[in-house]
C-alpha cells in the first residue's frame, strides 16, 4: 500500500506540477482579464487579410489593433468574404493563418502577384477606417463571415498588426489550473514523502 | 483512505480545470458560418453609408457650371450622367438645382446576391420635390455611381419594395411572367402613344393620363395647332434601352428606370417658306427664323411602376432639352 500510494504521490507532483506550469504560462500569456492575444507576424507594406477561417471560429468579438510605421496610413476595411475575394483579385497581400498559442503570433500566408490596388474606395466595405497612429477596431460576431484588409498607405508600411479575444472565463480557468495544479502537487508530495505510520512500523 | 480520497479529489480537480485543455471546449471554436447568397448585398447601416457618400460625390461633381468632365464621369453615369452633360445654355436660370441632389436621402432598397452590377435605390425630397435615385455598382473594382435620378408626379407613390435586409431583385427588361407586359412592352407602348402623329393615344398596358404624359400630349396638339398649315410638327421617342433597368416590387410588381431622347422636329411646308422661332428658341438656335427645320433634342427620364395585375403607370418624370438644330 505504500509503494502505491508513493507512486500516486509522485504521479500527483508530476501532473499538478504541469498543471501549474501551464497555468502559470497562460496567467502571464492573458493576464487577469483573460485576453489572448496574437501578432500578425510579419507585417510590412503587403496588406494584411484576415478571413473567417480566423476572425469567425468563436462567438467572441475579436479586436484587431494596428500601427503604422511613423509617417505612414493604415487603412482597415471590412466587408464580406467574396466581396472582399472579389475587390482583392489578385492583388499581393499577406493572408493570416491559424493562431499560434505557444508562440502568441498569427503567421501570415503571401497570395497574389499584383503589388498596386486602391482598396479602400472600393465600395464594398462594411466599415472604412484610416489611422496615422495606433487604432483598434472591434469584429464582432453579428454580421460573420467576414474579412478584414489592412493595408498601408502607397509607400508606407506597418509596425504592428495584433489580434485579441477575450474572455474572463479563461482567467478563471487559468486560476483554475495553478490552484488544482498546485494543489495537486502539494498533495502529492506529501502523500509521496510523508513518513509511514507508527502503526503500520510496529504492525 | 482520507488521504487516497483527498489525492483522488487533487487529481480529478486538476482534470477539471486543468483537463479542459480540448482547444474546442475551451475556446468555444467552431467553423465560420458560410454567407447567406441571397440576402441583401449590404446591411441597411453599410447601404446608407455607401449611399450617401456616393450621392455626396454626385452632388460635387455637378454643383456648379465648372464643366468638369472627368468628375462627372467618376461619379455619374448612364441617364443622371447625360442630363448633367447637358449644356448650361439649355437650363433655365434658376432651375440648375434640377441636377442636383439633396444633402439626405433614405435607402429604399439594395441589390439582393453577391454579383453585379449592384444597386441602391434611394429617395430625397429637395424644394416639396420627391426624387428617386439609382445607384450602381458595375463591379467590385469600381465604386457606385449615380445612374438615374427623377422627380416624382406629384400625387405619385411606389409600392413598398422588398426589406432592406432582404434584397431587391433586378428584372430583365424582357421578363414579363406575372405582369400585363414586359418593361421593355411598356415603355415602347408610352412612348408609341406619345408620339406625334400617333397611331393611337390609347395602350392597353401603360396609362397615358399621368401628368408628363397629359403635358406631352397638351404640348403635341398645341404645336400642331400652331402651326397650321404653315408647318408639319413631327415627335418621336427612343428609349436608351442598355439603360433600361427594373427591379422587382415586394407585391410582384416591377420598378423600371428608363430614360427616352425625344425628338420633336418642325418643318415649314412650301407655304409658310420659313418660320419665326420664339425668342427663347432663337436665343438658343442662333437664328430667329429657320426655311430648312428646327429640331428640338430632349432627355425623358422615367420612373414606371408594372403593378402585379393591371396596366403600368408613370410615377416620375421629368424632361430636358439638350439640343436644337435650326437652319
Amino acid at each position: 500500500m505504500t509503494l502505491l500510494r508513493r507512486l500516486v504521490g509522485v504521479l500527483l507532483v508530476l501532473a499538478g506540477g504541469a498543471a501549474l506550469a501551464l497555468g502559470l504560462w497562460f496567467h502571464n500569456f492573458l493576464g487577469p482579464g483573460g485576453m489572448a492575444r496574437f501578432s500578425v507576424e510579419p507585417v510590412g507594406s503587403t496588406p494584411i487579410v484576415i478571413e473567417p477561417s480566423v476572425l469567425n471560429r468563436t462567438s467572441l468579438p475579436v479586436t484587431i489593433s494596428v500601427t503604422p510605421a511613423t509617417g505612414s496610413t493604415a487603412s482597415i476595411v471590412v466587408g464580406t468574404p467574396s466581396d472582399a475575394a472579389a475587390a482583392l483579385g489578385d492583388t499581393l497581400v499577406d493572408v493570416v493563418g491559424p493562431v499560434s498559442v505557444r508562440d502568441q503570433t498569427a503567421p501570415v500566408t503571401r497570395r497574389g502577384t499584383d503589388a498596386d490596388g486602391e482598396l479602400a474606395s472600393v465600395d464594398v466595405w462594411r466599415t472604412t477606417k484610416t489611422a496615422d497612429g495606433p487604432t483598434d477596431i472591434s469584429i464582432s460576431q453579428a454580421s460573420a463571415p467576414e474579412t478584414v484588409v489592412i493595408s498601408p498607405s502607397a509607400g508606407g508600411k506597418l509596425d504592428s498588426v495584433t489580434l485579441a479575444w477575450t474572455r474572463e472565463t479563461w482567467a478563471r480557468q487559468t486560476m483554475g489550473l495553478i490552484v488544482g495544479g498546485g494543489g495537486a502537487a502539494v498533495a502529492g508530495l506529501a502523500a509521496a514523502l510523508w513518513p509511514r505510520r507508527r502503526r503500520e512500523v510496529t504492525r | 483512505m482520507k488521504r487516497r480520497a483527498l489525492a483522488t479529489a487533487a487529481l480529478a480537480s486538476v482534470l477539471l480545470a486543468g483537463g479542459c485543455g480540448i482547444p474546442e471546449n475551451v475556446v468555444g471554436l467552431h467553423p465560420a458560418p458560410t454567407e447567406k447568397a441571397s440576402a441583401a448585398v449590404f446591411s441597411a447601416t453599410a447601404a446608407r453609408q455607401v449611399g450617401n457618400r456616393t450621392l455626396d460625390v454626385a452632388r460635387e461633381a455637378m454643383t456648379g457650371n465648372d464643366k468638369d468632365v472627368d468628375a462627372r464621369k467618376a461619379a455619374l453615369v448612364g441617364p443622371a450622367l447625360r442630363l448633367a452633360e447637358v449644356k448650361d445654355k439649355f437650363v433655365p436660370e434658376g432651375q440648375t438645382d434640377a441636377f442636383g441632389v439633396p444633402p439626405t436621402s433614405t435607402v429604399l432598397g439594395v441589390s439582393r446576391g453577391r454579383d453585379w452590377p449592384r444597386y441602391i435605390l434611394s429617395t430625397a425630397q429637395a424644394d416639396g420635390v420627391q426624387s428617386l435615385y439609382v445607384l450602381v455598382q458595375p463591379d467590385a473594382k469600381t465604386p457606385f455611381k449615380l445612374q438615374t435620378r427623377v422627380a416624382m408626379q406629384a400625387g405619385a407613390s411606389v409600392p413598398a419594395l422588398p426589406g432592406l435586409a432582404e434584397g431587391v431583385e433586378s428584372v430583365a427588361v424582357d421578363a414579363s411572367a406575372g405582369l400585363v407586359a414586359s418593361p421593355q412592352k411598356v415603355l415602347d407602348a408610352y412612348s408609341a402613344a406619345l408620339a406625334y402623329p400617333t397611331k393611337s393615344r390609347t395602350s392597353s398596358v401603360v396609362n397615358l393620363d399621368d401628368a408628363f404624359a397629359k403635358g406631352i400630349l397638351a404640348s403635341s396638339a398645341d404645336a400642331a395647332h400652331a402651326l397650321g398649315k404653315l408647318g408639319t410638327f413631327k415627335r418621336t421617342h427612343a428609349d436608351f434601352a442598355d439603360d433600361t433597368l427594373a427591379f422587382k416590387l415586394a407585391d410582384g410588381g416591377v420598378l423600371v428606370f428608363a430614360q427616352f431622347g425625344r425628338r420633336d422636329l418642325l418643318e415649314p411646308t412650301a407655304k409658310a417658306k420659313e418660320l419665326v422661332l420664339s425668342s427663347t428658341l432663337a436665343k438658343l438656335a442662333g437664328r430667329s427664323k429657320v426655311t430648312d427645320h428646327v429640331q428640338l433634342d430632349w432627355l425623358e427620364t422615367l420612373a414606371i411602376v408594372i403593378p402585379a395585375s393591371g396596366k403600368a403607370t408613370v410615377v416620375g418624370a421629368g424632361e430636358q432639352l439638350r439640343g436644337i438644330d435650326a437652319k
